[in-house]
């Protein structure tokens, strides 16, 4: 009995329904930002409008705002969704598999190769018979997959503990920001500016084709993410003790990070680097529902994708007439959500 | 004999830790391994559990014992995840959870806390709890899985000397009502003694002795495996009481 004389079943039975409560409501606030998203944007949509031109479908009779729905916004809040969700997942996933509060796809250089693959098929493009806006996507998802066998590389030669990953990670964020400053060292004026454009991660560069490739692979990852719910959770209780309730603990890791590695790549080499999404989603999410992974992942992912379709509305909204790029708002609110999550929220303890 | 296991040397670099031993058990059963400190004692439990390279041949009744079936539990435990108790100790049946926690599984986790007196602590956080309480949680988390073969480093390291004799009494009552066979490295010679029924004597790596605990802990013995000089009672109970001087 516990103090309030609700068996220890019972007592868990009401903490479920409260996490399931959290999700929903972390849910609800994602439609409540995607209609925001849809009707905010430098031409203007009135609710009313944003309705008959959703209902009226691609097609409708009003092509201006059939085309301002369809072609631009639509796209752009999906990929907003999917790539927010895609970093959280991700992030919750590194961090889980590292036992480090700080690693997510960015600081473990994921972004970083992903951003050199851009700028080396920008600064060379043309080389490949591919037109420049499937060949840059292609190149920053092979140069992210490329990081990542770099860093499973290590962990199948050394043993995938944490420090050996995450010291494999900062050696391949260092070494893909170096490619990177060279690549923008030998390209004219004209090429940096496009790189640097690209890197800034923004939305803009969304299209419906980016949305079927990054949704896909989310669609293709999610269900085996979850699959490891309870072997996730299972190793928050430590390596040793994990091991003892036999836990293939290194083949479980790899796996994750196989995973984290094409989330990551489907989220990047649309939108470029948006950095803090992957680290701050994950705190939310444990400080919202616990360390209990049937929760926190799906958490995680509504929460990076609330985080980034609040960033697009607030892009939108700041200068108006001009699109802010997201990766330019999540880096600048990151830092003070990071502080208020770090001083505001209990970091750990079951919720 | 019931539980037959041979375990391979172990060496690290040109050092051998553990020489090979062929372990023998009954139903029922809890064995102590003792022995000073780096006599191989967490290395013979961990080669046992198959946390040490590979499972070593391991046979229940002449057929082999299922990894399901082994419940090991590490010396060194630190948790500071957000878990409840009760869900740390859910996760002890991790192979069979699905997405929904099934009622079997809940009404075991609840009746293991029970057990232990450790019902109150269920909605606590891991991280709010002493290093005892953590020890007895994990205690909980291996019997959950209803184990054949419980291998228990030091499972009583961490308790006061009340939670050390209810622990030990309720494993003694458990490998008797569960017909399992608890193997558990033990500090305390006294404590390994009273509770175990055989005690398997280490020294240097080598099984020096085996057997019942008054025939294994003779002053000899002690003097030459721990290097000093005790003095033998015999308890209330007829077991020895180890004094060191």
């Amino acid at each position: 009995m516990t103090s309030v004389g609700l068996t220890p079943g019972a007592a868990y039975a009401r903490r479920i329904r409260r996490r399931g409560a959290a999700v929903l409501a972390a849910a609800l606030a994602l439609v409540a930002l995607l209609i925001a998203d849809l009707v905010t944007g430098p031409s203007g949509m009135p609710l009313a409008e944003l309705n008959r031109a959703l209902w009226a479908g691609p097609g409708g009779e009003d092509r201006a705002a059939a085309a301002i729905l369809w072609q631009i916004r639509m796209p752009q809040t999906i990929m907003a969704t999917l790539v927010g969700a895609s970093l959280g997942l991700a992030g919750l996933m590194m961090q889980t598999i590292l036992a480090n509060p700080l690693a997510s796809p960015f600081t473990l250089g994921f972004s970083a190769a992903a951003g050199f693959g851009a700028a080396l098929s920008i600064l060379f493009g043309g080389l490949s018979p591919l037109p420049q806006w499937v060949e840059t996507p292609l190149a920053a998802f092979a140069m992210t997959l490329l990081s990542t066998g770099l860093i499973y590389l290590v962990a199948r030669l050394k043993g995938a503990q944490p420090e050996v990953l995450v010291l494999a990670g900062i050696a391949v964020l260092f070494f893909f920001q170096a490619l990177q400053s060279l690549v923008q060292f030998m390209a004219s004026p004209e090429v940096l500016q496009q790189i640097v454009f690209w890197l800034f991660g923004s939305l803009l560069k969304a299209s419906w084709t980016s949305v079927q490739v990054a949704g896909a692979i989310l669609a293709l990852c999610l269900p085996l993410v979850l699959r490891d719910a309870w072997n996730l959770t299972a190793l928050r209780t430590g390596d040793a003790n994990a091991a003892a309730l036999g836990l293939d603990v290194n083949r479980l890791r790899r796996r994750a990070f196989l995973l984290v590695a094409a989330l990551t790549a489907g989220a990047v080499s649309f939108t470029g680097t948006i950095g803090f999404v992957g680290l701050i989603a994950p705190h939310v999410a444990r400080a919202a529902v616990g360390e209990d992974h049937r929760f926190a992942l799906p958490m995680a992912a509504l929460t990076g994708a609330v985080i980034l379709v609040a960033a697009s509305v607030l892009g939108k909204l700041i200068s108006p007439g001009a699109v802010i790029p997201v990766g330019i708002i999540t880096a600048v609110a990151g830092i003070p959500m990071l502080l208020a999550v770090l001083l505001t929220l209990k970091p750990a303890g079951p919720r | 004999m019931t539980l037959h296991a041979s375990l391979p040397a172990v060496r690290k670099g040109r050092r051998t830790i553990l020489h090979p031993l062929e372990l023998t058990a009954e139903p029922g059963q809890m064995l102590g391994v003792i022995g000073p400190n780096g006599a191989g004692k967490s290395t013979l439990l961990r080669s046992l559990a198959g946390a040490e390279g590979p499972r070593p041949p391991t046979t229940w009744q002449g057929a082999p014992l299922p990894a399901r079936r082994i419940a090991y539990m590490p010396q060194a435990f630190q948790i500071s995840a957000g878990l409840t108790v009760l869900e740390c100790v859910l996760l002890g049946r991790r192979e069979t959870l699905g997405w929904h926690v099934l009622p079997a599984d809940m009404a075991e986790a609840e009746a293991v806390l029970h057990r232990l007196g450790l019902s109150d602590l269920a909605p606590r956080g891991m991280d709010t709890l002493s290093g005892g309480q953590q020890q007895m949680v994990l205690l909980a988390q291996r019997l959950v899985r209803a184990p054949l073969l419980m291998v228990l480093d030091e499972p009583t390291s961490a308790l006061d000397l009340h939670h050390q004799l209810a622990i030990l009494r309720h494993l003694v009552g458990y490998a008797r009502s569960a017909r399992a066979v608890i193997v558990l490295a033990l500090h305390d010679l006294t404590l390994a003694a009273r509770f175990c029924d055989r005690l398997w004597l280490l020294h240097q790596g080598a099984l020096v002795d085996s057997g019942p605990a008054a025939r294994v802990l003779t002053a000899r013995a002690i003097g030459q495996c721990w290097q000093v000089a005790p003095e033998i009672l015999t308890g209330r109970d007829g077991h020895p009481v180890i004094v060191p001087h």
